[in-house]
């Protein structure tokens, strides 16, 4: 029902419509709270009508005769006044319509940039602000705590970078930014298209960083370097170029080899690999070799040292049992000596083959010699 | 009263009108130029000068062209340039640029669409003559800011004219083209490949070089071992020999009848064939004999 939201807002026109009583609502100011304000509109229509009808009828006499009262004014007239003062709430209602084009409200995070006939006055921190309304004065919030990312080198022809030794590498990065701080005025008015700019300007910076460094530092050490180099030199352009923009952040996230020959760069490392497991396996036999070879060499020594005692001690023994032999003897050297020569005799003969010849048999001796030298062999 | 209230309503739209056309705001990032019949009489808020505001102007009379007042950006790309060193490159650059007189940029430009073809043009000359003159690597690194310098300078002379001012030239990328980019793929795998040859040969050389040392001092350590074995040994034999004369010396004669008995007995092993005749049974005074003799 269009029609009743008109009538809360601008009651003034309803004075000549249907509905009498909606001009009652709309004048009647003390009335205001009457119960038959909002029932009217949709009573009206329903079945209820007579009595509704009737009361409003009544109503509306009693309002007319009391205003007729104050204002001496005819029916005629009727119209004509409920009409000023419909435009007076139509003046203000606008009015204050304009005024709150000059509330702000500024979330946490944000700044609000104030413009005087497009000319900047001051900034607002967060919270519930006023301006003078619209044309006269204007505003553009803009977050100034947001962390911002831009990612460059997501296609080959934007991460190839060509370094100081002609070699080409593979760079992938981030760059995080925001709006500065305490200068949200010139983000909005001295750079256009700011993230494009921020892009621009970090990727040429990094190529040129890139192409006063090596290949291999690039790719290793230098990193951390790098990122704070291009961090540095992109922030003194923007302001230079006065963006009111702060990079917090430049964050490598690759730096490669391109695709091309990264097999060559890991077989770089394969191969420290390779070395490094050569070098172990012979560090591992070196480790075996040195020890076992002194293990020999203990073993030398104690069989020396073995082959020393034993010989000592047997010569010792020898010596001994020769002494005591000796002994004997002296005290009685003839008969010894017979005893010893013969007791060997008697030991020796009686476990070898002998042949004993008889020198007057006359025989000739004949020695079966290739025997005996077989035997002997044996 | 119906009328003079339509005439009313009239006029104020009437006015409403005028007043919307005697008006114009200039916004900090904005400039004006303001045209009376096409001819200029001020410009306002030009850059250097701080002018934003509300303006009035004669209505229908004057007219107030609008110009960006901000920093603003224009990419050259995919230029082909030959340096000194008769390599060629293809080079990507930026340019941030801004309208600094906006009566010459009405009068030769007018809009941003022909400056930035313009300064597109101007660039790109300047960006070959600047690095015509210098070889490859003075691109890619060491002259690459003050070539950017360079040719900042030249468009922004050959553009005073046309109420344009260069803030900054860069160059984006400066590339080789995709072939000679091939050969530098292959050179560089090429001298990762000899690294890592080289890496390996140093890896088998030192490999080599522990398991000789380890060899020589297994050797040296064995060696030593010896010597000093037959050091002990010969202590012992001489020990040996030390007892056994001072046993011995107590009667030779004795002693060389006593070994040759012991010399027989070791001689003669079980079933040795002895052929003896009877009158000399006495064998062992062979051994005797001979221990003598010697």
């Amino acid at each position: 029902m269009p029609w009743k939201d008109n009538m809360d807002d601008e009651p003034s026109k309803m004075s000549g419509g249907p509905w009498g009583s909606g001009s009652g609502k709309g004048n009647g100011n003390g009335n205001g709270g009457s119960p038959w304000n909002r029932p009217t509109g949709s009573g009206g229509q329903g079945g209820k009508g007579p009595d509704l009808e009737e009361q409003m009828r009544r109503m509306q006499e009693r309002f007319r005769a009391r205003r007729g009262g104050r204002r001496g004014n005819g029916n005629g007239g009727g119209g004509r006044g409920l009409g000023r003062g419909g435009f007076f709430i139509l003046g203000a209602v606008a009015l204050f319509a304009w005024l709150a084009t000059g509330v702000v409200v500024v979330d946490a995070g944000q700044q609000a940039a104030i413009f005087r006939f497009g000319k900047w006055q001051t900034n607002f921190g967060s919270g519930l602000h006023f301006h003078l309304p619209t044309p006269i004065e204007t505003h553009e919030i803009v977050p100034v705590e947001e962390r911002q990312e831009i990612s460059i080198g997501q296609t080959t022809d934007e991460s190839l970078m060509l370094t100081a030794d002609e070699n080409i590498v593979d760079i992938q990065f981030s760059i995080f930014w925001k709006v500065k701080t305490d200068a949200p005025q010139d983000f909005i008015l001295n750079v256009k298209d700011p993230q494009e700019a921020v892009r621009r300007v970090s990727e040429s910076v990094m190529r040129e960083v890139v192409g006063k460094s090596e290949l291999e530092l690039l790719i290793t050490e230098r990193r951390a370097a790098v990122q704070l180099e291009v961090q540095e030199q992109a922030q003194a352009l923007l302001d230079e170029y006065r963006a009111g923009i702060e990079i917090l952040d430049v964050q490598i996230r690759k730096a490669d080899p391109p695709q091309p020959v990264i097999a060559a760069f890991n077989d770089v490392n394969v191969a420290e690999q390779d070395a490094e497991t050569l070098i172990n396996q012979a560090r591992r036999e070196a480790n075996r070799l040195v020890p076992e070879a002194r293990g020999t060499a203990q073993r030398l020594l104690r069989e020396s040292e073995g082959y020393r005692d034993q010989v000592i001690a047997d010569a010792n023994g020898q010596a001994q049992r020769f002494n005591q032999i000796y002994e004997e003897y002296r005290q009685a050297p003839r008969v010894t000596r017979e005893r010893m020569f013969l007791e060997t005799l008697e030991k020796v003969l009686a476990r070898s083959q002998k042949t004993i010849l008889d020198n007057d048999a006359g025989a000739v001796p004949y020695l079966p010699l290739d025997r005996t030298t077989r035997q002997g062999g044996q | 009263m119906r009328i003079i209230g339509w005439t009313l309503a009239i006029i104020a739209f009437l006015a409403l009108l005028v007043a919307s056309s005697a008006f114009y705001t200039v916004r900090q990032d904005e400039q004006a130029l303001v045209l009376r019949f096409g001819n200029p009489v001020a410009v306002r808020n030009a850059p250097g000068t701080d002018e934003a505001g509300l303006y009035f102007k004669v209505p229908f009379a004057e007219q107030a062209v609008m110009m960006d007042r901000k920093n603003l950006g224009l990419d050259v790309e995919g230029l082909q340039v030959l340096a000194s060193d008769q390599r060629r490159l293809t080079v990507d650059a930026f340019v941030r640029w801004r309208i600094n007189n906006p009566l010459k940029f009405y009068q030769r430009l007018r809009t941003e669409r022909a400056a930035a073809a313009q300064i597109n043009r101007v660039t790109e000359s300047a960006i070959r003559e600047a690095l015509g003159t210098v070889p490859v690597p003075e691109i890619v690194s060491g002259q690459r800011v003050s070539l950017m310098n360079r040719i900042r300078q030249t468009v922004n002379r050959d553009l005073a004219e046309d109420g344009i001012d260069i803030i900054d030239v860069r160059i984006l990328q400066a590339d080789l083209p995709d072939e000679v980019a091939a050969g530098v793929y292959d050179r560089m795998s090429t001298a990762r490949r000899q690294e890592a040859e080289g890496i390996r040969a140093s890896g088998e050389e030192r490999s080599r070089q522990i398991r000789a040392e380890a060899a020589r001092d297994a050797r040296v350590i064995e060696a030593q071992a010896r010597e000093q074995a037959e050091i002990i040994r010969g202590q012992g034999d001489a020990r040996r020999n030390e007892i056994y004369a001072e046993a011995y010396n107590k009667d030779p004669d004795f002693f060389r009848f006593y070994r040759s008995l012991i010399a027989c007995e070791a001689a003669i092993q079980d079933g040795t064939q002895v052929v003896v005749s009877p009158e000399n049974l006495n064998l062992c005074r062979v051994f005797e004999e001979q221990a003598g003799a010697r």
